[in-house]
């Protein structure tokens, strides 16, 4: 912990502290909406299969 | 290959596959990070700001690897017709992108405190933009055709015209007067870099591949999805109207 601090207590922190967070925060964003994509497409399929397995096409 | 080319088989191996590569990027992103702030030390010239090198580099060098794993695909789908080259183009175009916007990004945090400027129009950082730019387009021209296939047919052929940008990025700071560095690391003679510098940098690198893995795995599942359900319509189209 005092490493951390001793690195945060730069002048340099304000650019580390925005390097990290952006990087961890737009790969977790990114991550979040392929993940909500793969499920809403998923349940799309499910539901068009049901559709169609219910009209006996 | 033969693997994921059958949707069905593709949908198993994810299945299967999956829980080892979250738990590879979690292992190596813990491990990368602590080493990036605890194990290694300040740079002699750099200081403590030497600490944005372990996620900058990393992401640069993945924003180029996937641009090239994505022009080898792109010139096997046009010889060969296959449509799992077609669909690994598309699926890896906005991870490379991402990765391409993380190294411009880092890139200007590590350039304010270092030149004294966030953005310098000399030859890497332009190439690198155009790396960007030429990423941004592929999306985009994909995705404007009606018609699916001729999109990724014409994407391609972008991500085969881009690829002559590669080697520019790459020894741009040799054939130019540039601000930015050379390469330390990717020179054929051994690393001039420090190896507890080199730890978290290539722990970082892991981490990043497991991600790309991750989500590329992710895209080709939507993109299969998106397939079964245009065929889907098609045969009910084709049904009701017989």
């Amino acid at each position: 912990m005092e490493k951390l601090n001793s690195i945060f207590e730069t002048p340099y922190a304000y650019y580390i502290g925005s390097a990290y967070g952006i990087v961890l925060l737009s790969c977790f964003i990114f991550l979040m909406t392929t993940l909500f994509q793969s499920m809403k497409a998923h349940k799309k399929i499910k539901s068009l299969e049901e559709t169609l397995k219910d009209n006996d096409f | 290959m033969r693997i994921i080319a059958s949707p069905k088989q593709f949908l198993v191996f994810k299945k299967r596959f999956m829980p080892w590569c979250v738990i590879s990027h979690i292992s190596l992103l813990s491990f990368g990070l602590w080493f990036a702030f605890f194990g290694s030390p300040p740079d002699y010239q750099m200081g403590e700001a030497v600490r944005i090198m372990y996620i900058h580099v990393p992401a640069s060098w993945l924003a180029l690897g996937i641009y090239a794993l994505m022009a080898l695909h792109a010139i096997i789908g046009l010889i060969t017709k296959h449509p799992l080259a077609d669909i690994i183009v598309k699926a890896s175009a906005s991870v490379g992108a991402l990765f391409t916007f993380i190294s411009l990004i880092t890139g200007a945090l590590w350039g304010k405190p270092m030149w004294g400027t966030w953005w310098v129009w000399d030859a890497r950082l332009t190439s690198v933009l155009i790396l960007f730019l030429l990423y941004l387009g592929y999306l985009t021209l994909v995705d404007s055709f009606e018609n699916h296939a001729q999109g990724l047919k014409v994407g391609s052929i972008l991500v085969i015209v881009g690829a002559f940008n590669l080697p520019i990025i790459k020894w741009s700071v040799n054939w130019w007067n540039t601000l930015h560095q050379p390469a330390s690391l990717t020179k054929l003679s051994a690393p001039s870099i420090h190896p507890e510098m080199l730890t978290p940098l290539l722990l970082v690198t892991g981490a990043y591949i497991s991600y790309f893995i991750i989500m590329l795995l992710l895209r080709i599942e939507i993109e299969y999805y998106r397939r079964r359900e245009q065929n889907l319509y098609s045969l009910k189209t084709q049904t009701t109207i017989h």
